[in-house]
């Protein structure tokens, strides 16, 4: 892997409703799966280019994010002390990402950086007792469509 | 080193033909291979992959419609009486255009979309579109690109029209099916659903293209298949209809860059879904793309700048190109192509079928102004080809040839087809099947989710962005109600208007698919008609999906549909302007059992009238007036939704009856026009009742309604409340026009069935009887109860 890149993860202030993650946990709930508590989900952009921290958040700010409603963090690799699931899913290789082309063209077209690669994906926070069979079941039948995403299990801490 | 592969087919016996067009994805039969082994055994070479690749996506169902122009040798039982036709599918179809020739009819058949004339100038363009495949693989991209695939077919009809509305209906399994039912690899009806509505929302809100008018249907037999048709209506000026390729001219791309994305889409939409799928077929729209070539491309087109344009759709450049120089001749120099990545094989390119692409044909004097009008607006417009006087299809990538054929070959030299088929059909006979508890039955049918609201769906759609629609899908108080179509007015120094509406029935089909045809085009027409629509000006569009018709018995109902469709259109005097089949759409489990859909046909109309003033929506409107019924009830009960709540199998489908409908229709029009009638809602999928509330819902006000005043020869509750015969309207009159309104209808069909009143509840009766009693509240729960 590609090791000049930068995650820049955006998610909803504390007090703004995360509609997206509500509507994921009725699904999940729909599944037959009731073990579940909160769910919440932040947009990625993996940005691939050979930068620093802070032209990234300079990126970020300009172009990315709502400053009112919504947070940003940068990272490469993060580690948290975590009692929840993660799961990222990321469209395949080849496929077309509308959003992560749009991405590029801005950060270009604004100067910041003159050659740069975006990937657009997802991350979900899964709150709840659930085991991992669960998560995949999760994984396969709600937040990726295995034919055109990749999708990666971080795994609840002590599973 | 070479960029081609050689496919070994000269020295192929049949089974390895059979292999080879497996392997690679082609979907060509025995006979079909065997035809491209002759042709390249006449010029004394192997072809490429590039060349056989070209040739099955050219001869693809999806493309070609292999069915649809066979020769049929139909055989029909009805009642153990035996009829043998033969029948050319297609032929039967543009008989009806053909025969009633009307002059209002611009282009049929022959071009991306059908056209009628709106006045002198202007006409209006209407397309629809299927992306069954697609949406049930990825149904966030697969509906959107179907959306952005039949906008592009409008801006590719005749140099190229204004879009202006698109349609959207779509056939899911029930929301609630469990979960465990599901084989691997197949999406729940649920997950289905979402993404499609959103797929369809994000791309038609981006294009900034309002969303009017559509339908959903809900039933099991759409668990593996769903069907998803889009369909889009264009304003062109008349002038603007011809396109002709001129020799010389140059082949310009613009739009999108191309990619690996839907290769195999036109050959892989034609065969049936299977439980391994590669991920190449997926496609994922770009509406921002579009909305940008969109602009641009009109200002282009009053400029002159080109001579003729299509879209790339199934086949991409293959067939686009291939298309368009089949007169001609072509040549295209594949590495001029912009890409979206580095890596592609030639065929791939030539194949692809990445989204948001068009090719136009443009003279050499012109092409520099085109590329830098186009470059203005941030679009990329790239010049790979020349049509040239050679009859080929020449496809070079840097300097080697990787493609040579015949353009004859390609478009002519697919073997007739020659197909047979069945029909067979029992007597038809009446279940009396009655009604335990009235109430509970008609709350059940108006939540019964083929009826219930679908606001939550309709809502997500912008139907009002370019300030043209006057009837919008929700009308009355609160805008609860829902129309029956959708009225446009185009142009904002005139009064003229266009009016949509659609008919869709599946389930008559379990019966009878000649009556469902009957019945679905009868729908349409009714639709448009209820809106203030004039039925000698209604031009329909035809769009089957069917099962799987290499199966007798499937291809056989097929038949019997399209032989309703010719019949009823003739009698109806509606002429249709362009269709689509979508076939094959079954699912082959592991175990090799195959599950077809239920053979479903949707007409889509488009009316023309003269002032949108003078249109009419279904909400009562007050207190006092008189509600009547026009038209005769039969006991036809078959397939009613009625009848489905209780799971009640056969009876007797409804019959259209086009003498007597017609000339009702004729006088509705001019009632609405006059101002006679204040609403006006067509009986469908529900009968009478769900008619009558879904006016209450609209209006806010209720009702007392006696149900033996209904005109039947058959006086029975169930009859008079459930029935879905055809040829039915229901409309308000007020009291002081009553006199006028029995002088307009004097030699038809018509009874007064009840009052409308303030207090908001239904009262039925039935003689001196009170049957029923309901509140608009519990109603208005019921049918709103459709949780998505």
């Amino acid at each position: 892997m590609n090791k000049n890149f930068w995650i820049v993860e955006i998610y909803k202030k504390k007090n703004f409703r995360d509609v997206f993650g509500e509507d994921i946990k009725k699904s999940i709930e729909e599944l037959g799966i009731s073990e579940i508590e909160e769910v919440k989900v932040s947009n990625l952009y993996k940005i691939i280019c050979k930068t620093d921290r802070e032209n990234i958040r300079k990126i970020t700010k300009e172009l990315f994010f709502d400053n009112i409603s919504e947070d940003f963090t940068v990272y490469r690799k993060k580690k948290t002390k975590r009692n929840f699931w993660i799961v990222e899913v990321f469209l395949k290789e080849g496929v077309t990402d509308p959003v992560g082309e749009t991405a590029r063209k801005t950060i270009i077209e604004s100067g910041i950086l003159k050659d740069v690669f975006v990937k657009t994906g997802k991350k979900y926070y899964i709150k709840g007792k659930l085991k991992e069979n669960q998560i995949k079941e999760i994984c396969k039948k709600i937040l990726a469509n295995v034919l055109i995403h990749d999708y990666f299990i971080f795994k609840k801490k002590g599973v | 080193m070479s960029y081609k592969r050689e496919i070994d087919i000269l020295n192929a016996d049949d089974k390895t033909l059979i292999e080879i067009s497996e392997k690679n994805l082609l979907s060509l039969d025995l006979e079909e291979m065997k035809r491209v082994k002759e042709y390249f055994l006449s010029i004394g070479r192997n072809p490429t992959d590039c060349e056989i690749e070209c040739i099955a996506q050219t001869w693809s169902e999806h493309c070609c419609h292999k069915t649809f122009k066979a020769n049929i040798k139909y055989i029909e039982k009805i009642n153990k009486k035996t009829e043998i036709m033969n029948i050319c599918l297609l032929k039967e179809i543009m008989e009806v255009t053909e025969k009633l020739n009307y002059d209002w009819c611009i282009s049929t058949f022959k071009d991306n979309a059908g056209i009628i004339k709106i006045n002198e100038n202007w006409g209006v363009a209407f397309k629809v579109e299927t992306h069954n495949h697609p949406s049930a693989l990825e149904p966030y991209g697969g509906a959107g690109t179907g959306i952005g695939g039949v906008i592009r077919d409008i801006l590719g009809v005749g140099l190229g029209a204004k879009p202006v509305l698109n349609t959207d209906v779509f056939c899911f399994g029930p929301l609630n099916y469990p979960y465990e039912k599901i084989p691997e690899g197949v999406l729940h009806p649920k997950r289905i659903y979402k993404g499609v509505v959103s797929g369809v929302r994000d791309y038609g809100n981006r294009m900034g293209i309002p969303t009017g008018n559509g339908a959903i249907i809900f039933d099991e037999g759409y668990v593996y298949n769903c069907l998803v048709y889009c369909g889009t209506a264009g304003i062109i000026p008349l002038d603007k209809v011809k396109k002709k390729v001129e020799e010389g001219d140059l082949i310009v791309v613009i739009g999108g860059r191309t990619g690996r994305d839907g290769i195999h889409g036109a050959t892989f939409s034609s065969a049936s879904l299977k439980e391994d799928i590669p991920t190449s077929v997926v496609q994922i729209g770009n509406p921002i793309v579009e909305k940008k070539f969109q602009d641009v491309l009109l200002v282009a087109r009053d400029l002159n700048l080109y001579n003729s344009i299509t879209d790339c759709g199934a086949g991409g450049f293959s067939s686009a190109i291939g298309e368009m120089g089949k007169d001609i001749g072509a040549i295209v120099y594949l590495d001029k192509a912009p890409l979206k990545y580095q890596g592609l094989l030639p065929w791939e390119i030539f194949l692809s079928e990445s989204q948001e692409r068009m090719i136009l044909s443009v003279p050499e004097k012109n092409v520099e102004k085109l590329v830098s009008l186009f470059n203005s607006e941030d679009v990329e417009a790239t010049v790979i080809g020349r049509f040239v006087k050679t009859g080929k299809l020449t496809v070079y990538y840097k300097d080697e040839i990787v493609c040579d054929i015949d353009m004859n070959f390609l478009h002519k030299g697919i073997p007739d087809k020659n197909l047979k088929c069945f029909f067979e059909k029992k007597e038809e006979k009446s279940i009396n099947f009655k009604s335990k508890n009235l109430v509970s039955d008609i709350l059940k049918l108006l939540s019964n989710p083929v009826i219930s609201s679908k606001e939550e769906v309709v809502h997500q759609y912008d139907h009002e962005v370019g300030g043209r629609t006057i009837l919008k899908p929700f009308v009355g108080y609160e805008a609860r109600g829902v129309s029956d179509g959708v009225v446009l007015k185009p142009f904002y120094n005139s009064y003229e208007g266009i009016i949509f509406g659609c008919g869709i029935n599946p389930f008559y089909g379990e019966i009878d698919p000649y009556y469902m045809a009957g019945c679905c085009i009868e729908e349409c027409i009714r639709n448009i008609v209820s809106c203030g629509g004039n039925p000698e000006k209604i031009a329909i569009l035809d769009n089957f999906c069917w099962g799987n018709v290499s199966d007798e018995k499937e291809l056989g109902k097929l038949v019997r549909c399209v032989k309703g469709c010719k019949d009823y259109a003739l009698k109806y005097k509606v002429p249709f302007i362009s269709g689509k089949d979508s076939l094959n759409n079954y699912f082959r489990g592991r175990e090799g059992k195959i599950i077809s859909i239920p053979g479903t046909l949707l007409i889509s109309g488009v009316g023309v009238i003269d002032d949108v003033r003078k249109i009419c929506s279904p909400d009562f409107k007050r207190e006092g007036n008189l509600i009547f019924i026009l038209g005769k009830t039969f006991n036809e009960l078959g397939s009613s939704q009625f009848y489905r709540i209780n799971k009640i199998k056969g009876g007797i489908v409804p019959k259209p009856r086009p003498e007597k409908t017609l000339n009702l229709m004729k006088k509705i029009h001019t009632g609405i026009k006059n101002g006679l009638i204040k609403s006006c809602h067509d009986c469908s999928d529900g009968g009478l009742i769900t008619a009558i509330c879904e006016m209450m819902i609209g209006g806010n006000l209720g009702c007392e309604v006696n149900f033996i005043d209904v005109l039947s020869d058959e006086k029975e509750i169930e009859v008079a409340l459930f029935s879905e015969s055809c040829g039915r309207f229901v409309v308000e009159i007020e009291k002081e026009k009553v006199k006028e309104f029995e002088k307009l209808f004097y030699d038809e069909e018509f009874s007064q069935i009840g009052k409308i009143k303030e207090e908001r509840e239904i009262i039925g009766f039935w003689g001196n009887k009170k049957i029923f009693e309901i509140s608009l509240a519990l109603i208005y729960k019921n049918w709103k109860s459709l949780k998505f």
